[in-house]
């Protein structure tokens, strides 16, 4: 059976990365047995990568970085003093995850996540290209992996397929540069929810598993069993993050920026524990090896 | 084995065929409309003041197709904010829409009537709710006077944030309380909102008036993963005789500033009469196996 960190996005208990919410999402991701946390690095500067580091060091609880780059940073844009931001953000996206002892930063890092009014020019993409390219570099430096994750439609004009962050990655040539997919967004582009895993092959580096409607998982119309039998029967030994948002966790300016104006659930802890379990039976399940023997004490 | 005559008028959205409603596309959009033998022709009324009524209902009338009318509100014309200018400005876009969709012939005016076409920065109030259903309430009954029936189109969470789901539709219908507003199901949307393709057609019901069938990337029909099957399924369980109409955009035919408003940058498709044919078909087939066996 594929051994997977199982992870948690910390915005299932809110954004909010004061010392005690950290220690409130750290204590009860660890202590419902998630192998690992994801932390928005939504900005930096107000986050102690000390206070986080001893939370996550006392709980015995690893953790990735994620952020998504927004207008006022956004590296495809063709003002230099917004990119400037851009690669700034991410560089401290970056130290942030070495300072707390993540080995991951992924997320939305190529473009802002938002709703576009034009189409990506060439100059905005090898913009973005020419920012990840140094990013890259400071992250290998720290041994931090970068993860590409592409998005629907009314969240980049960039990147909307595996394929297309395929090419990206080629471009790119980074070889610590990984796709990093969420199913919430490969069910809105793909023709088909395994098309990623196996067009990416073994540059697939990092998932996050969200259902159809960002709710519960298996409560929506993700095909949950096909994902996770190809994921299985495709090796993949890399990690799977829990992604879920509910509005009532979120203050109204991040329910805006999620497009999340449903109540999903309402407990974040009881939400979490469905989603371990959930998840564990599901890679469970698609590890068993059907057998043609008889079933003991079958006497037909 | 004669093939049975469908239940449903099939439709097609215009924007499979053309970028713009000026006459010329107009009339080019009814020739293959009726080419591909679908009963109607949806037209969207973002661009109602290019449009020429009188032309367009005699190319419908002569080709003996149906016209039904969709269109979406802006975020300065918006029944569902707080202030009340921009409600008014709102109320007479839609004012204004159903009157032309009466002059065009046709019975079905739907959409996002109850909001603006887009991504919202903050979640919806209750003065905005209560706006939008003063308004629809108002434009149903001017609506009943003239034959045509309102649809509430219920949308993805980047196209609006008043109604996701089935269960936010009917809520809102109950609220506004005519009998000529129906619910408005979309494949395309229902693919990111609701929990699966069968459940919301059972809870809408008799009240379902009008479907639009688009793959979950909107491109060609069975070549992305929607259950299809399980949704038209629901739609015989329900007995459902309305129009279902197939939409598709790929930034190859739709207008720039259209394609930027619905956030199409793939060209999922190049050759328009190929998807219309291949989209008619794909739907009579489902028709046609989709209704209950009876013993």
């Amino acid at each position: 059976m594929a051994q997977n960190r199982i992870g948690i996005h910390a915005g299932v208990w809110g954004f909010d990365w004061s010392p005690a919410s950290a220690e409130r999402a750290i204590s009860s991701a660890a202590s419902l047995g998630y192998d690992l946390i994801e932390i928005p690095a939504i900005d930096p500067g107000r986050h102690s990568a000390v206070d986080t580091r001893a939370s996550l060091r006392r709980h015995g609880l690893e953790s990735t970085v994620s952020l998504a780059l927004t207008t006022a940073d956004d590296i495809t844009s063709a003002d230099g003093s917004i990119v400037a931001r851009g690669e700034r953000r991410l560089l401290d996206a970056v130290r942030f995850a070495a300072d707390i002892g993540s080995r991951f930063v992924g997320g939305v890092v190529y473009s802002a996540m938002g709703r576009y009014s034009a189409p990506a020019s060439a100059e905005g993409r090898d913009g973005s290209l020419a920012v990840l390219r140094r990013v890259a570099v400071a992250a290998a430096a720290d041994g931090i992996t970068l993860g590409v994750e592409y998005v629907n439609r009314y969240e980049s004009n960039l990147l909307n397929t595996a394929r297309q962050t395929l090419e990206f990655l080629d471009e790119l040539d980074a070889p610590n540069a990984v796709l990093h997919l969420d199913t919430f967004h490969a069910h809105v582009e793909e023709a088909d929810i395994t098309d990623p895993v196996m067009l990416a092959g073994d540059r697939l580096g990092y998932i996050h598993a969200s259902e159809s409607h960002r709710g519960p998982l298996g409560t929506g119309s993700l095909d949950w069993p096909r994902l996770t039998r190809t994921l299985v029967a495709e090796g993949y030994r890399g990690d799977i993050t829990v992604e879920t948002f509910s509005s009532a966790m979120l203050t109204d300016d991040e329910t805006a920026d999620i497009g999340v104006w449903r109540r999903l659930w309402d407990d974040p802890d009881r939400l979490a524990a469905h989603s371990l379990d959930y998840l564990r039976r599901q890679l469970h399940e698609a590890s068993v090896v059907p057998t043609s023997a008889p079933l003991a004490g079958s006497d037909h | 084995m004669t093939t049975p005559a469908l239940r449903n008028p099939l439709g097609v959205h215009a924007l499979v065929w053309a970028g713009n409603t000026s006459s010329a596309e107009i009339e080019r959009a009814v020739e293959r409309t009726a080419a591909h033998g679908y009963d109607l022709l949806e037209l969207s009324l973002h661009d109602l003041d290019n449009l020429d009524i009188e032309h367009a209902r005699a190319q419908l009338d002569a080709a003996g197709i149906a016209v039904a009318c969709s269109r979406g509100l802006a975020f300065d014309a918006d029944v569902s904010s707080d202030d009340s200018a921009v409600v008014a400005l709102g109320a007479d876009l839609l004012q204004r829409s159903l009157q032309a969709t009466a002059q065009l012939g046709g019975t079905v005016f739907t959409g996002a009537l109850y909001s603006a076409l887009g991504k919202y920065d903050r979640p919806l109030t209750a003065a905005g709710r209560a706006n939008a259903v003063g308004v629809i309430r108002d434009l149903a009954s001017e609506a009943a006077g003239l034959g045509v029936t309102l649809g509430l189109e219920i949308c993805n969470r980047y196209e609006t944030n008043v109604i996701n789901t089935a269960r936010d539709a009917l809520r809102l219908a109950d609220d506004i309380g005519a009998d000529n507003v129906r619910i408005h199901l979309d494949t395309y949307h229902m693919n990111i909102e609701e929990d699966d393709f069968v459940r919301p057609v059972l809870e809408v019901g008799d009240r379902l008036g009008y479907v639009h069938i688009g793959e979950n990337h909107r491109g060609y029909l069975g070549q992305g993963h929607l259950d299809l099957t399980g949704f038209f399924h629901a739609l015989g369980t329900i007995g459902y005789t309305g129009p279902i109409t197939f939409e598709s955009f790929s930034s190859s035919v739709v207008a720039r500033g259209l394609s930027n408003d619905l956030a199409v940058w793939r060209d999922l498709w190049s050759d328009g009469d190929d998807l219309a044919a291949h989209a008619r078909a794909f739907m009579a087939n489902h028709l046609a196996v989709s209704a209950p066996a009876h013993d």
